[in-house]
């Protein structure tokens, strides 16, 4: 779902987060961007995977398999 | 998704590997080549812009296993690791992030247990091979491997002077980036066999050290931070300079001059225009006992004309895995000589890695004068190569 609301074009519609107001096109406005958010999301993610010890070339291609 | 997580946490703490290779990608379409494989057939490849969004947000981290066999039988198993430095954020603006990244990808080859650590590309160039610091390791050790790349440079040179008709010793010898490990190394193994050696490199207190070091032993010497400012033409060319792209452009070389581009990333600008120079790429080895990668990363992080060739940084691991030789071998800056060339020549050739066949970016460069005889992993070998494996091997063929 992450993936889905950080990616760049929403190809399945709106993605529920922001109730039916697509919120990408301001984020300029708070100073960010939606490649900032994602880029921030996938280290967090890629991060918590590795505390749980998986191995990274397992996670990473969970990762490079998310929708774009 | 189908295994269980806790089953993959216990799986990735129980494999420990022999070694670990550090890299990092050269160019964006390398980049993009590696997810592609990662992403699969069944998902498009990510576009260029959207791979150079995500890529600097990945932490360091194990790519792949690389499991590598030897002629004698012997096998090791280890991890590819890549720091996930940006292609186009090898400049000193970026250098402390870099250094962090490298030291996380460190990390993760101790944690996977590995017991040797070969640092390839940049990896080697940003710590200089000063091993404090790099995180608090145990019993893991770590090699820039630039030893064994100096090996196949030298190897490389010589090959391609004997298909051009060059002798050596009446040779001009020209060196980028000649204060590096990697150069300083080449001077001392080639000075000797030389006319003469122009050394080229940003630093010129360095430059003149080495000079001096050179001198000492007869061999006549020009040092020069402008490739412009040199007296002679040289035709015979090692790049080994750390630049942050393929950027280099020649004034003059000699007619028909040999051109050794060891670089990663690549030192010679595609523009270049040396019609009549013979290029190869340098420092590369191929191993004949066996390569195998999963994910299957085959050709797309070893990206070549012919198959199982590696950089000689990473193979310098390999082999001392192979040996079970678990010690630093190169490490710092400027002490490669030509008896710990030999030393770890010697290593390579006991476990099958040899000088790869030599290629350039338009693919093989081709020997006019190879006898083509085919082993079983489809190297060709020419009368010269023959003379090399039996020297090393110590076998009658």
């Amino acid at each position: 779902m992450l993936a889905e609301m950080l990616a760049r074009e929403c190809t399945h519609g709106h993605c529920e987060v922001c109730q039916g107001s697509c919120v990408k096109p301001s984020l300029f406005e708070v100073s960010l961007s939606a490649a900032e958010l994602r880029g921030a999301s996938l280290r967090r993610y890629l991060d918590t995977l590795d505390e749980l010890e998986l191995p990274g070339e397992v996670t990473l291609a969970w990762v490079a398999q998310l929708p774009v | 998704m189908g295994r269980s997580v806790a089953g993959l946490a216990e799986k990735g703490r129980s494999n420990e590997v022999d070694f670990a290779l550090i890299g990092h990608q050269e160019s964006w379409r390398a980049a993009a080549d590696v997810l592609a494989v990662l992403r699969g057939p069944e998902h498009a490849p990510l576009p260029d812009d959207e791979i150079k969004d995500i890529l600097p947000w990945i932490p360091p981290r194990a790519v792949c296993h690389v499991d590598v066999g030897s002629i004698t039988g012997a096998k090791a198993c280890g991890l590819y690791i890549d720091s996930f430095i940006p292609p186009d954020r090898l400049d000193a603006a970026h250098m402390r992030d870099n250094i962090t990244r490298v030291r996380a990808a460190a990390a993760c080859a101790i944690k996977a247990g590995a017991n040797i650590v070969s640092l390839g590309g940049f990896s080697s160039i940003l710590i200089e091979g000063n091993f404090d610091q790099l995180p608090e390791r145990y019993d893991t050790v770590f090699t820039t491997g630039n030893t064994l790349t100096v090996g196949f440079i030298v190897q490389g040179l010589r090959e391609m002077c004997a298909r051009e008709g060059s002798d050596l010793r009446g040779s001009t010898l020209l060196i980028i980036g000649a204060t590096g490990d990697v150069g300083s190394g080449c001077a001392r193994c080639l000075a000797p066999f030389v006319k003469c050696v122009l050394l080229n490199a940003r630093n010129v207190d360095r430059l003149r050290r080495l000079a001096v070091e050179l001198e000492a032993d007869g061999t006549e010497v020009e040092v020069a931070t402008d490739l412009q400012r040199f007296s002679a033409e040289p035709n015979l060319v090692i790049c080994a300079a750390s630049l942050t792209g393929p950027s280099l452009l020649f004034g003059h070389l000699a007619p028909n001059a040999i051109v050794c581009d060891a670089a990663y990333p690549k030192n010679l600008s595609p523009s270049a225009q040396m019609p009549v120079a013979k290029i190869f790429f340098g420092g590369l080895g191929q191993i004949t006992g066996g390569l195998n990668f999963a994910p299957d990363l085959h050709g797309t992080l070893n990206r070549n004309p012919f198959p199982n060739v590696v950089h000689g940084c990473l193979l310098e691991g390999m082999a001392l895995a192979l040996e079970g030789r678990f010690k630093p071998f190169s490490q710092g800056r400027g002490f490669i000589t030509q008896g710990r060339v030999k030393e770890i020549e010697k290593v390579a050739a006991r476990h099958g890695i040899y000088l790869a066949p030599l290629s350039n970016a338009t693919g093989p460069v081709k020997d006019e004068r190879a006898c083509q005889t085919k082993c079983s992993n489809d190297k060709v070998f020419g009368p010269d190569e023959f003379e090399r494996v039996r020297m090393y091997v110590g076998q009658d063929q």
